[in-house]
């Protein structure tokens, strides 16, 4: 038995028996990990993704340690305004994918299953279930999502509410993308500002809002500055990275981890060797843990991920001035809201931008959003002439995917990239 | 024509172009044309929209953002050639003043378009009208009824349900059920969207998406119905957590599970029918379930009594005679083979040669399993396997109070009483996880038989971990191991366990009583008991008759309807 076989086999044992144990022995596990990760930094790892993986697990870590000050968020909830009341978010893909990490999602998935979950449903938010319905998620303080991007937000988090006895707070964000759309989710932040100060007893300080989505604006300009240097610049990362990214850029948007992660990045970019490999576009969650996946993609010069759809999606510019507007139009206006076209589009935009060789599109099981679109997205992306590979798996639970399926599949998309090469040399 | 999908769909405000409405109801044999332009891993239901706008070359839809299944559809629609007028109306999640404020220009958006693109002017009195007339209060019948509850119940499927519960009415509670809307007169002029968008959002038992869903019942709601048949589409969110929180509630309450066609009818039906007879069984109509007498020209002269009972299995087919006492006098266990009919009337007449009994000695037969109604035995009556099986297990054990079965094509597990009665059951869903054949699939990719995987897999020394339930998958992972000379002994320990977790994980589902006990073909492989004991965290009955349970069943239930409880 190895060792994530043995910690999870722990885990679930003591979850079991005593909740309150198995998530000191996981908030034990992650801080181990995290000053081991500190101390022997992964050696692929550009300075900005150290620091980004430094950060992430700070902000895992202490949702375990002072779950009644943290907010359970969906990954799209803009987080500006619970900053402006010290409250520190976690968003739930993230919660789904530490566990995989340590190789513990197996026992909260049965769980959630055992407990009438649909097999089909998203496993990252089986895990969630599976992790209240046993109590190893912490008593988090407040419940807050958005309807975007998926229908496994208003059932998960209506759920973990009722199993933790707290109020939910709920962002409705309508499909039509308009000024009235717009200012319907902004009238909603209105209310959950005065939902926070009746939970916290405190006052919205809309000075202190400004700054931090003046911080946030900030933040996405300098991520738009190195969109020109991915196209000729390779820095080295890998797939958990890229996860790591989609949390700064949405849960941890407005901090001063996100601006000075942004700013680090930047600066590796303008420091970074030419890139003379294949550049690639990757959409949606990825299976970071996944061995021919990390084996095709992490840390390689010749082949790797320029840019990722989940963090980019934010990288618009719109005025932070008026902090309640600003938050809404970032959700009305993300390409994962409303139809597929737009997202079809955004993407080819993305691709064109980095000069991408390649895009892969993964459908993560469960994800009628995504795989719904997939074919159309394909198709208009192969349109302008770039390559797209539908790869199906599962973002976070190893025991609903197959390594020799995924392995062929993404062999031969990497494969068919180097014979276009090729071809197109002279 | 117009067509939907939903019931949050404006059927009445075509009427203010002259033009009907009809809500789309496909029940496909396949989805050929809908997986070509999306992806297989769709809800069933969006799936069949598709296939069938496709299919009958309909060309005007709208549609609803109810789900993000039916969010894709509509695009996939929206780029298909041919379309003439595909609509995506907005929903919101919420029934306040604003989201009416913003469904009410919602639906005037709609209506501009379709103006547009028809040529016709919106005629808003006789779209008043079509409102007013929808404004129908919800009907329920008076005394007992069944319901229909969760995702889309197509009208094949009602008539399949109407047909198993002929003598009680049956409610369609699904999402796309009966709809009512309530009306308001007009209070100012230019208030139709307003009132109509409101009345739309508050209709009569909110669909799952609607925040409104999870508090609360309307009066109407409270009238509870005497079963409920809570139907799930695989790839639906929405309804298993509807599921989930009413599966305890007490009631008797059974799942059953579909992709929107029709496929997979005997899985279907032994589920509808095993859930009658546990509902006659709680009212107490011990013989309801119609056997009839073996016919024949006089009974025996010495008064004995001997009966039957057949199950016909995926695998095998099983046969038991017994004796007036509950005594078995003769068995028999057969491969099934691809004679489902012959086979059974072979296992009959074996274990009736081992009684020394011929077919005339009989006074009844019960017939259960998947080909209880083919198996070719004129005389035979048929009872759904749960059923049987209860009655089996207590037989073999008074003390069990959870049968887990796992045959060569499902698994299920039954929670019931001293007496062999069900409470309440659950299916694996069309899926060999967790079944006999998945087993005997990794045994063929081992190159062992049953019987040696069942040996083999006790000498296990490292505790390893087959990560996949899914049949093909698990294969490869078991090839993979192999070529890395991982000890076959391990390699069956680990898919052992795999297949204790996902049964444990269903019994979970329905019953966590001890007093388990393990029938099937299943039951004879040691190793499997022993990681299902681990699991479960107490000892698992396992009878040498274990694999004989339903037809014991059978005969047990064939006595009764004899006048004799053994």
């Amino acid at each position: 038995m190895g060792a994530k076989d043995l910690l999870c086999s722990i885990l679930e044992h003591e979850t079991k028996k005593n909740p309150a144990r198995a998530r000191k022995l996981i908030t034990a596990v992650y801080a181990g990990f995290g000053a081991y990760q500190k101390r022997f930094p992964e050696k692929g790892r550009a300075g900005s993704r150290r620091y980004l993986a430094n950060e992430a697990m700070k902000v895992m870590l202490n949702a375990y340690r002072h779950p009644e000050s943290t907010a359970f968020v969906s990954i799209f909830t803009p987080c500006e305004l619970l900053q402006a009341f010290d409250i520190s978010p976690v968003c739930a893909e993230m919660f789904s994918t530490f566990l995989n990490g340590a190789g513990c999602e197996k026992p909260f998935v049965d769980a959630a299953e055992a407990a009438g979950v649909a097999e089909t449903f998203c496993s990252y938010h089986k895990i969630l279930i599976g992790a209240a319905k046993t109590h190893l998620l912490p008593d988090l303080g407040y419940i807050i999502n958005t309807s975007l991007a998926c229908d496994a937000n208003n059932l998960t988090f209506r759920e973990i509410a009722g199993e933790l006895g707290r109020e939910q707070f709920y962002i409705d964000v309508p499909y039509a993308k308009d000024e009235y759309a717009v200012a319907y989710v902004a009238e909603q932040f209105r209310h959950l500002a005065s939902f926070l100060e009746k939970q916290t007893g405190r006052t919205l300080d809309m000075a202190r809002l400004k700054a931090i989505t003046g911080r946030s604006a900030e933040t996405i300009r300098i991520m738009q500055a190195t969109i020109p240097w991915r196209r000729t610049r390779w820095v080295s990362g890998d797939l958990t990275c890229e996860l790591y990214e989609a949390l700064m850029m949405h849960t941890c948007l407005g901090t001063e981890a996100s601006l000075h992660y942004a700013d680090m990045l930047l600066r590796d970019y303008q420091a970074a060797p030419a890139d003379t490999g294949k550049r690639i576009v990757w959409m949606h969650s990825n299976p970071f843990w996944q061995k021919p996946v990390m084996d095709a993609l992490n840390y390689r010069p010749d082949m790797h991920i320029a840019a990722t759809d989940m963090s980019y999606d934010v990288w618009q510019t719109f005025d932070p001035s008026d902090p309640f507007t600003y938050m809404a139009s970032r959700l009305v206006y993300d390409p994962f809201n409303g139809p597929a076209a737009d997202r079809m589009n955004f993407s080819r935009k993305m691709a064109h931008a980095v000069d991408a060789d390649g895009v892969i599109l993964f459908c993560h099981w469960g994800c009628k959003e995504t795989c719904g679109a997939s074919t159309l997205i394909k198709k208009g992306i192969e349109a302008d002439g770039i390559p797209c590979l539908i790869l199906n798996g599962d973002g976070v639970d190893r025991h609903n995917a197959s390594d020799g399926q995924v392995s062929t599949r993404i062999g031969a998309f990497m494969e068919m990239l180097s014979d276009r090469s090729e071809e197109a040399a002279p | 024509m117009i067509y939907t999908a939903c019931r949050y769909a404006p059927s009445e405000l075509f009427a203010g172009f002259g033009e009907t409405a009809e809500r789309l109801d496909p029940t496909p044999s396949g989805f050929e044309c809908a997986e070509s332009c999306s992806h297989p891993n769709m809800c069933g239901f969006s799936k069949a929209v598709t296939e069938e706008i496709m299919t009958r070359g309909i060309t005007r839809v709208v549609l609803t953002d109810c789900c993000d299944a039916m969010r894709r559809t509509f695009d996939v629609l929206k780029a298909m050639d041919g379309m003439a007028f595909v609509w995506l109306l907005s929903l919101p999640h919420r029934t306040g003043e604003p989201e009416t404020a913003l469904f009410a220009s919602q639906l005037k958006a709609l209506a501009d378009a379709y103006s547009r693109f028809s040529g016709i002017p919106f005629d808003e009195a006789k779209a008043e009208e079509a409102f007013r007339k929808s404004a129908v209060s919800p009907s329920l019948p008076e005394g007992p009824f069944i319901a229909v509850d969760g995702a889309h119940a197509s009208g094949a499927l009602m008539k399949e349900i109407r047909s198993v519960f002929s003598d009680t009415p049956v409610v369609n509670r699904t999402c796309t059920g009966e709809r009512s809307l309530p009306y308001a007169e007009p209070s100012e002029p230019g208030d139709f969207f307003r009132r109509y968008a409101r009345a739309l959002l508050t209709q009569y038992r909110p669909c799952m998406r609607m925040l409104s869903a999870g508090t609360g019942r309307t009066p109407e709601e409270e009238a509870a119905p005497a079963g409920t048949i809570f139907h799930t589409i695989k790839f639906c969110d929405y309804y298993s957590f509807r599921y989930m929180n009413e599966k305890d509630s007490g009631q008797p309450i059974v799942k059953i599970e579909t992709d929107s066609s029709l496929q997979s009818g005997g899985q279907l039906l032994t589920r509808l029918e095993a859930f009658r007879e546990e509902m006659d069984m709680k009212e107490g109509k011990e013989v309801s379930m119609n056997i009839s007498p073996v016919k024949k020209s006089s009974p025996r002269p010495d008064g004995r009594i001997f009966t039957a009972g057949v199950d016909s299995g995926s695998t095998s087919t099983d046969a038991v005679i017994m004796d007036g006492h509950g005594n078995i006098l003769g068995r028999a266990i057969l491969p099934t083979g691809a004679g489902a009919v012959s086979t059974g009337a072979k296992a009959l007449e074996t274990a009736l040669a081992e009684a020394c009994l011929t077919r005339d000695d009989l006074a009844a037969i019960v017939s259960t399993g998947y080909g209880r109604t083919t198996i070719g035995i004129r005389e035979a009556s048929d009872v759904t396997e749960i059923t049987c099986h209860a009655r089996g297990a207590i037989w073999l054990d008074k003390d069990a109070r959870t049968v887990i079965d796992i045959g060569g094509q499902d698994s299920k597990v039954i929670s019931i009483d001293e007496k062999g009665k069900v409470l309440n059951f659950v299916m694996n869903d069309k899926c060999a996880a967790g079944t006999g054949r998945f087993l005997e699939q990794q045994a063929r990719a081992l190159g062992m038989s049953m019987p040696e995987m069942s040996r083999k897999g006790l000498e296990w020394k490292k505790d390893i971990s087959i990560s996949s339930m899914c049949t093909v998958f698990a294969e490869s992972e078991v090839v993979s191991l192999v070529a890395q000379n991982v000890d076959t002994a391990d390699i069956i320990h680990g898919l052992n366990k795999a297949i204790a977790a996902k049964t444990a994980g269903l019994a979970a589902r329905v019953s966590k009583k001890p007093g388990y006990i393990l029938t099937g073909g299943v039951a004879r492989n040691e190793g499997v008991v022993k990681c299902l004991e681990e699991k479960l965290g107490a000892p698992v009955f396992v009878s040498p008759d274990a694999q004989l349970c339903g037809a014991i069943g059978a005969a047990l239930i064939a006595l009764e309807s004899a006048g004799v409880h053994a």
